[in-house]
């Protein structure tokens, strides 16, 4: 017998292998999310699956009409500590998506004080500021808005920034 | 056996071991940090603006567990190539993702090693992606060589056969 056979022989069973593994990792996978604390919903349309609906929005010269007039808002920036302490808008408070819900306690406290909270991620095309949002809306805030165009039109509308770490 | 044919040798054993271990480490760090947290994984998913909510969910739930399935098994030594071959077919999706959301210019976290950490998607990570791939194809490769290496062993042990005699 030549070789080729031989090799087609082995790579067909290779990937017989390789779809066994894919196919044992999802029924392990499928398996143990149902019985996990906080199970992702496999087929639910409005899951964590979905991207986030778009929420109120506050445009740069609104901000810097309400700065102007002396309204108190709360600025959350969203992003990462470390692109927050690269610039941030003066006075804003730090709180990374993925773990918003850590400091969540300690700001929640200052919310219903503000007129708005104004939530900032990097950019229009970052969907952070709109997954806290939904967080918070559902949480009971009514006072939640999204800065339009984030960080970069921020920056380019020359409002007062700061940098460094959050306290 | 002639000196050259056991260096050809060591360096195919060698290379498949360290190449299995080092991806092997990846895999599972990958998978492991995201196991506990796969609500927020599908979450990042959604980030990339690929697909609508359910395949996202359901790939939420399985590729964590394909990394770390894939670990154990290179870890192990078993099944190396077909580990090898989904490991390549991972990485591949995982630069088509990234390289997409680039090409869309998407502030979005890479979410490559769970959800925890703040990778942005950017160079780096298309780098990380690189190289992991290029790992896997040369652990294909490598594991193809020890193979073919194995079948002449056996081959030659049972003497000429009928094509050398001609």
């Amino acid at each position: 017998m030549s070789a080729a056979p031989h090799a087609a022989a082995s790579w067909g069973g290779d990937m017989a292998r390789a779809i066994a593994i894919v196919v044992a990792a999802a029924l392990l996978g499928i398996v143990l999310n149902s019985f996990s604390r906080k199970p992702v919903p496999l087929l639910a349309g409005d899951g964590p699956g979905a991207p986030p609906p778009q929420h109120p929005r506050i445009t740069v010269e609104q901000l810097k009409d309400a700065f102007d007039k002396g309204r108190l808002l709360m600025i959350v920036d969203v992003r990462s500590p470390q692109a927050f302490a690269a610039g941030h808008p003066f006075g804003a408070q730090n709180a990374h998506a993925p773990k918003f819900m850590d400091r969540y306690p300690e700001l929640s406290k200052h919310m219903p004080g503000a007129e708005s909270v104004v939530l900032m991620c990097e950019s229009e095309q970052c969907p952070y500021a709109d997954r806290v949002a939904k967080l918070l809306i559902d949480a009971g805030h009514d006072n939640i808005k999204v800065l339009h165009g984030g960080w970069k039109a921020y920056a380019a509308a020359g409002l007062p920034v700061e940098k460094g770490q959050a306290p | 056996m002639p000196a050259s044919t056991a260096d050809a040798s060591l360096f195919v054993v060698w290379g498949e071991r360290m190449l299995r271990v080092a991806l092997a480490g990846v895999l599972g760090y990958a998978g492991a940090t995201k196991l506990p947290h796969a609500w927020s994984f599908a979450e990042t998913i959604a980030n990339y603006h690929l697909f609508p909510a359910q395949p996202n969910q359901v790939a939420a739930v399985v590729v964590p567990w394909v990394e770390c399935l894939c670990a154990i098994l290179l870890l192990c030594g078993v099944w190396v190539r077909p580990a090898a071959i989904v490991s390549a077919a991972l990485f591949t999706a995982f630069g088509v993702a990234v390289m997409s959301a680039l090409a869309r210019g998407l502030d979005i976290e890479c979410g490559c090693f769970g959800t925890e950490t703040a990778s942005e998607v950017g160079a780096t990570t298309l780098a990380i992606d690189a190289a992991c791939l290029a790992a896997s194809l040369a652990l294909v490769w490598l594991s193809t060589r020890r193979h073919a290496a194995v079948k002449d062993l056996n081959g030659s042990s049972v003497g000429p056969g009928p094509e050398s005699a001609i």
